[in-house]
């Protein structure tokens, strides 16, 4: 069977090459990967298109090529046509249904004989019906619902009510509706949004923390605008000559990623990102993440802490903690980035962990205002000051922590006593070393 | 799994640690409101003191810059005015604004409302719309909570003027009600005339006024002394339990009402003196 099958990680090659070539997405390569640089907004979504159930965002304001370079994605990883894939796609707006967006009750049931295993209305192609047995509702599912493609066109156009439908769709991987429940088996999520216009809604905490990873879609650039002014086709009639993964080959990608091993180094490196920015020494239990009302930092809970205001230290520059989905998220990018970009050693692992993190991260917090109104962010260099946060974290792991990591490890293999890792640690005011490794050690004396 | 083996394979041969953070702290400060934002909403004096840069300059260029909206915003800045006072060896000049050195250590303030501030302020309020013509608000609080230093009101006080100072000592032309309350040490002067409430429940500390006291001055003093120089509203020294009072004109009518200690001293007193007095002396000047 593999005989037949190519490599998929050429025909992703292929693929980003045609799709510069007919002019059908010419963004800059505005993402540096160690020596490498490539466009963010393309290979974040490859990145996704590799995976399977986690959800991409693609953020930025009309015409910048969000849906249609998801579309183009969806064709050529699902072997469809570029009309077929924009048809499984669903779009936002107040007068949205659930119905419009899963399925509806069938309600031929009620005026046709019951149905038969035979009959042309079970059997009929366009109809998938969930009920089995006599008397169960049949429920006919939309097909952007028994896609495994699933684009949300514009997701903040929905009210906050059908976001919360996704929320359930994209945790559970099952729809219910009528009683009957679909399974959605692994799929690819993506979604697109604006930013905030009069009809968007904002988009729920809970949500933003279930999307993955978010990238900015920028207009073209000068250069860009050139080259797609030598565009001479549809898009549509263009996507017909973009190479085509097979089903077997789009299949066998998530297992590729998975294969790809992370170094100690960036597993260490993810994990103390994590509590850099979810420990906090007067949240219950140090955990950020159980904070809420006017107990932020932003709204004064950090006033004469210690770490208060201390450029080297991220706790305080956020309102927000990460879920361990966010730890989940980052191994999984970064198995995918350096499996696209056939990166291998723990150097250059590294270095895809430092340009991807800032993409999984940036949406899911509420920066420190002061900060984020300075230069060089002036209000609105969100992702910029992800990224500052997210190298600040990594290079105290790498450069200063060591020592700090080595007494606790240490400690924790019974190779010193507790109580002299403590008395180790006790000049460290390391926010990791005070809140994590100091009550870990007081738990085993 | 070893957690050693697993650092060990992170770190290589290449195991280095700085036990301490780095300490830059106050130097994200963009201005006031960045101040008043990183504190909580009953801020201490300590807390806009760590985050209250360490230039005296800077400092100072936060006092003037600064446009305080609410109450809460008033007080930071008060606080940060006292610092500011403190950092500086010669005198920290700036317009009165309501809680001007709060919780003062030491160094001097003057509060002067010159008449170039007065000038711009009429400007802004022609721009915003208004007459042109600057309200004669006075300002509140000032020195209030104060330890130690001066402060000199180069004009009128307004209410609560030194309020539970316990140390330092406050000049100004004249002042509004509850001057001095709660006073615990420290002096005052008032070269006009004062408010109602002067000195209301004192325990310590000297307060001269050169001229007139409105009602109730000394009220439920416990300590200190009180001297105005002119007549005294009536109730004075209403309720005292210890302290003086002297008043170099006549005192209203009922003068040490309910007293229980202390001593009253004016050149007259006005109807019911000492009525229902428990302890303590009301002295006429002439007697002594």
């Amino acid at each position: 069977m593999h005989e037949h099958m190519h490599d998929p990680l050429r025909k992703i090659d292929d693929l980003v090459t045609a799709l510069e070539d007919l002019r059908l997405h010419v963004g800059p390569a505005d993402l540096q990967v160690g020596d490498r640089k490539v466009n963010g907004q393309l290979y974040i979504a490859l990145a996704n298109a590799c995976q399977r159930n986690k959800a991409a965002l693609l953020y930025g304001g009309m015409g910048a090529n969000k849906t249609t370079l998801v579309n183009l994605l969806g064709s050529a990883f699902m072997g469809l046509s570029f009309d077929e894939v924009e048809n499984l796609m669903i779009t936002g707006h107040p007068e949205q249904t659930e119905e419009k967006i899963v399925g509806f009750i069938d309600p031929r049931q009620w005026s046709c004989p019951p149905a038969s295993s035979s009959s042309p209305f079970s059997s009929s192609p366009t109809s998938y019906s969930s009920g089995g047995g006599a008397g169960s509702i049949q429920v006919l599912w939309t097909p952007w619902a028994r896609s495994r493609w699933k684009v949300i066109n514009e997701i903040n156009r929905f009210p906050s009510g059908k976001q919360n439908l996704f929320l359930e769709l994209i945790s559970k991987r099952k729809v219910n509706y009528a009683g009957e429940t679909l399974e959605l088996g692994d799929t690819c999520y993506f979604a697109t949004m604006n930013p905030d216009f009069s009809a968007t809604y904002p988009l729920d905490e809970a949500l933003l923390d279930r999307i993955s990873i978010s990238v900015p879609a920028t207009q073209p650039d000068f250069l860009a605008s050139l080259a797609l002014a030598e565009r001479e086709k549809e898009v549509g009639e263009l996507a017909e000559s973009l190479p085509r993964l097979s089903q077997e080959e789009f299949e066998s990608l998530p297992g590729m990623v998975a294969s790809v091993r992370l170094d100690s180094q960036v597993e260490l490196s993810i994990i103390s990102l994590l509590r850099d920015f979810t420990l906090c020494e007067r949240a219950p239990a140090f955990d950020k993440t159980l904070l809420s009302g006017g107990s932020k930092p932003s709204r004064g809970l950090c006033a004469g802490c210690h770490y208060f205001n201390n450029p080297e230290v991220c706790c305080w520059q956020t309102d927000e903690g990460l879920s361990d989905r966010v730890r989940q998220d980052l191994r999984s990018y970064t198995r995918a980035f350096a499996l696209l970009l056939g990166f291998g050693s723990s150097e250059e692992k590294i270095e895809v962990l430092r340009a991807v993190a800032p993409y999984v991260i940036w949406h899911r917090l509420t920066p420190n205002r002061t900060m984020l109104d300075r230069p060089p962010y002036y209000g609105a260099g969100r992702l910029q000051y992800a990224k500052d946060l997210v190298e600040k974290s990594i290079n105290r792991t790498l450069n200063e922590r060591g020592e700090m990591n080595m007494i606790f490890a240490r400690a924790v293999d019974g190779e010193i006593s507790p109580r002299e890792a403590m008395e180790d640690l006790s000049s460290s005011d390391d926010p990791i070393a005070r809140l994590d490794y100091v009550r870990a050690l007081e738990r085993m004396v | 799994m070893s957690l050693s083996g697993f650092m060990d394979r992170a770190y290589g041969v290449r195991v280095r640690g700085k036990k301490r953070l780095e300490e830059n702290k106050g130097e994200f400060l963009l201005g006031f409101e960045d101040l008043a934002g990183r504190l909580k909403e009953r801020p201490k004096r300590a807390e806009v003191e760590a985050l209250a840069p360490d230039d005296s300059g800077a400092i100072v260029d936060l006092v003037v810059s600064a446009s305080p909206k609410d109450r809460r915003e008033e007080m930071i800045w008060g606080l940060l005015s006292g610092l500011a006072a403190e950092k500086l060896s010669e005198p920290l000049v700036i317009p009165p604004r309501n809680y001007s050195g709060l919780g003062m250590v030491r160094g001097t303030i003057i509060l002067d409302s010159t008449a170039q501030n007065k000038d711009k302020a009429r400007a802004e309020a022609k721009a915003s719309g208004g007459t042109g013509q600057t309200r004669n608000a006075r300002a509140h609080h000032l020195g209030e909570k104060m330890v130690g230093g001066w402060i000199v009101v180069r004009g009128g006080a307004g209410d609560y003027l030194g309020q539970e100072m316990k140390g330092g000592g406050i000049v100004c032309s004249s002042c509004g009600d509850y001057a001095f309350r709660n006073m615990a040490g420290g002096w005052g002067v008032v070269k006009g005339n004062a408010g109602n409430y002067l000195g209301v429940g004192n325990s310590g500390g000297r307060i001269a006024v050169k001229g007139r006291a409105g009602a109730r001055a000394g009220w439920l003093m416990r300590s200190g002394k009180i001297r105005i120089g002119k007549d005294a509203g009536e109730y004075l020294g209403i309720m005292m339990g210890g302290g003086s009072i002297s008043v170099g004109g006549k005192a209203g009518p009922r003068a040490g009402w309910r007293m229980k200690g202390g001593l009253i001293e004016a050149a007259g007193y006005g109807s019911e003196a000492g009525d229902e007095k428990v302890g303590g002396s009301i002295l006429r000047r002439a007697d002594l």
